[in-house]
């Protein structure tokens, strides 16, 4: 679970962690209001999850209240695109008002879970506030990694080491001691899966500061970090993809046409993109889950049937433990209540995969049914190659959402 | 001859009271599985489809003396249980509960790489050696005696390529779902290296995903070692996007890092064949052992 900037500096400051004066706007003359008490110049920061928003003009250095007026007038409602988007953007609900830094130098800190090493490891680079993967092929001498035994923990050696590589003022050390013990603490704590400080700056009196932070917490570790659990943000996440999750269903909305429905994920994931090479693209991932039941089938179905961008379905099942025969329950339950008109391409095979094609044929849906996934991509090809016209899913009234 | 889990191979299920844990033991008994004890904390005593029923691992060993442990505990219990077991001189864990929290396999791993126990999962469908024994919760079915050892990260994947691998006539030696997690027990180089020694493998299909660089690791290990038997790999989540975690928690796109692409262009580097199109996976193997036998 990604958090927002203001969030993740909340948790930072609430460890005594040194932060730029902010406060939260909800509305352009909260911004204003907020900035007058800061002081100038001032900095208005969408606050969006999405990655790339200084680059989407979600970043906005203001001199004086008027300047904030304008631009927070501007910002709020103003949708934002970057490339962690869709094209529709994502629109400008909450504003960090904070005051401007006066950074002598930016540095970069982060830090995961090194999957290789089995443990967590510090990624220092002495270049901040710019995309440090790029750094890290071309200068990967600017970079260090640093990784931290789970069981001893962070220790002062730690603290020498990045001191050292960093150049920074040894004069300084019991200060930035324990903020490097702080983040790793938080890190651990927490139970992220990402702590970046990009930039951290280092002020004119030798003060490091984060200027932004991007924290992700394990979404498996939710039931035990309730604190962070309640800071989910619903509002800028999808509501399609809110409801799939509510009903333990993975969805993930994409640019294409070809609406695909599929058990397991590794599996979903190579349909999609076997609906490239057989000539379209993939309008969503959705993973029904290892133990989905008519029920859960037939709340996917629906939530796909109602993408509006859909040309064509494709149902790609592998029944083991979620039986073929449920599947075609849920869907053949789901096609009823709706008016589908695009074509609906349905693989089934493995478990129970007899009493699945009786189910689906007796129900008199208007659905192709293939056995292998070398029919399917012939059928799909033709339902593409067919679709000319963008022909849309027509939802009865009574359809609840 | 196989790889890790044999006829004779004893074992426990952990979590076997439970609704998933009891369907499955009974579902790996039937297919030949020796389940050999159960542990449910507080129901030691009891017996579950004829097997019995510890409260501890270490009760079961002493008693029943298990070579592996199949682990369908939920997530916020499952590393408790996968530790009880290392500790309780368990080798092999088979881990199938999804959502285990990640922070929590860092202690795991460490711990059983420490006391030489081998984890299999989380997050998988478990381990097949085909006609004579599954832990997991694969269709056994699907699964054909034969010369193919199967390795993926992904478990309905798996049985996809299986089931093509099995309708051109040929069959499966071992195969093993090492699980979707970012931190799993065991990597693909672990079994490649299992797959060489066993002689009743002849070729080595490799399942891989978008996520981490365990695919890009293993073309080093294949190029290293001039691995020795023919592999063919397939990697899913070419039309990923950047920054999505994809069903599986451990496939993700993070900038440059984990891409499809990186990990076709590392095994076709290492002289892998890999497959583009998911319906090719069967027909490559079959061309790629005829070639060889041919």
């Amino acid at each position: 679970m990604r958090l927002h900037e203001y969030q993740g500096k909340e948790i930072l400051g609430r460890h005594g962690i040194p932060l730029p004066e902010a406060r939260l706007a909800y509305f352009p003359d909260e911004a204003w209001l907020h900035s007058m008490q800061i002081g100038f110049p001032s900095v208005l920061k969408a606050q969006i999850l999405a990655g790339g928003r200084g680059k989407a003009g979600g970043v906005r250095l203001c001199r004086s209240a008027d300047e904030v007026r304008r631009e927070a007038a501007d910002l709020f409602g103003r949708s934002l695109v970057t490339k962690q988007t869709g094209t529709d953007g994502v629109p400008v609900r909450k504003v960090l008002v904070e005051k401007v830094v006066d950074i002598r130098r930016e540095l970069y800190v982060s830090i995961s879970l090194d999957r290789e090493r089995v443990c967590p490891v510090i990624v220092v680079c002495s270049e901040g506030g710019t995309d440090v993967e790029t750094i890290g092929i071309a200068q990967p001498e600017k970079i260090r990694k640093i990784p931290i035994n789970p069981y001893t923990g962070y220790s002062s050696f730690h603290t020498r080491e990045i001191m050292a590589f960093l150049d920074l003022d040894p004069a300084r050390r019991d200060r930035i001691h324990p903020l490097f013990e702080t983040l790793y603490r938080v890190f651990m704590d927490h139970e992220c899966l990402l702590l970046e400080l990009n930039p951290l700056a280092v002020t004119a009196d030798g003060e490091l500061v984060p200027v932004d932070v991007k924290m992700d917490v394990d979404d498996n570790a939710l039931f035990r970090q309730r604190n962070v659990a309640r800071m989910r943000d619903l509002s800028e996440q999808d509501m399609d993809e809110n409801e799939a999750r509510s009903y333990g269903l993975s969805f993930i909305k994409l640019p294409g046409t070809v609406g695909c429905m599929v058990n397991g994920a590794g599996l979903a994931m190579a349909t999609m993109d076997f609906v490239k090479m057989a000539g379209g693209d993939p309008a969503n991932f959705l993973d029904v889950g290892g133990i989905a039941t008519p029920e859960t089938i037939a709340h996917g179905f629906r939530i796909l049937a109602r993408q509006k961008q859909i040309r064509a379905i494709f149902v790609n099942i592998f029944g083991g433990i979620v039986r073929c025969d449920k599947v075609a329950q849920g869907i053949a339950d789901a096609a009823r209540s709706l008016e589908i008109t695009v074509p609906v391409i349905i693989r089934l095979s493995g478990s129970n995969v007899e009493e699945g094609v009786r189910l689906l044929e007796e129900s008199g849906l208007n659905v192709a049914i293939v056995s292998d996934i070398g029919e399917a991509t012939r059928t799909i090809a033709a339902a593409i190659a067919a679709g000319t016209e963008p022909v849309q899913t027509r939802l009865p009234e009574e359809e609840e959402r | 001859m196989a790889v890790e889990l044999f006829g004779t191979t004893r074992i426990l299920v952990q979590g076997i009271t439970g609704r998933e844990g009891r369907l499955h033991a009974k579902l790996c008994a039937e297919y030949g599985a020796r389940i050999v004890a159960g542990v449910t904390p507080g129901r030691g005593g009891e017996s579950v489809d004829g097997v019995p029923v510890f409260d501890t691992v270490a009760d079961a060993v002493a008693h029943r003396a298990p070579d592996m442990s199949l682990v369908f505990v939920p997530p916020n219990a499952a590393a408790d249980a996968m530790l009880e077991a290392v500790f309780a001189g368990v080798r092999h864990i088979v881990c199938i509960t999804e959502g285990v929290p990640v922070h929590d396999m860092i202690r795991v791993k460490r711990v059983a790489t420490t006391y030489g126990a081998t984890i299999i999962g989380p997050n998988c469908p478990g381990i097949i050696t085909p006609g004579h024994a599954k832990a997991g919760i694969m269709p056994g079915q699907t699964f054909l005696p034969g010369h193919v050892g199967m390795v993926s990260r992904s478990g309905t994947l798996l049985y996809e390529a299986a089931s093509q691998v099995c309708s051109h006539g040929l069959g499966i030696s071992t195969a093993i779902g090492i699980g979707g997690d970012p931190i799993i027990g065991t990597d693909f180089i672990r079994w490649l290296k299992a797959f060489a020694d066993d002689p009743e493998t002849e070729a080595v299909v490799l399942i891989g995903e978008i996520g981490g660089a365990m695919e890009e690791r293993t073309a080093d290990f294949i190029r290293e070692t001039a691995y020795s038997k023919p592999l063919v790999a397939f990697i899913a989540g070419q039309t990923a996007p950047e920054g999505r975690r994809m069903g599986h928690a451990g496939a993700i796109i993070m900038g440059r890092s984990g891409s499809a692409c990186s990990k076709v262009n590392a095994f076709r580097a290492a002289g892998v064949t890999v497959v583009a199109n998911l319906a090719d996976i069967g027909t490559s193997v079959a061309a790629l052992l005829e070639e060889r036998n041919g």
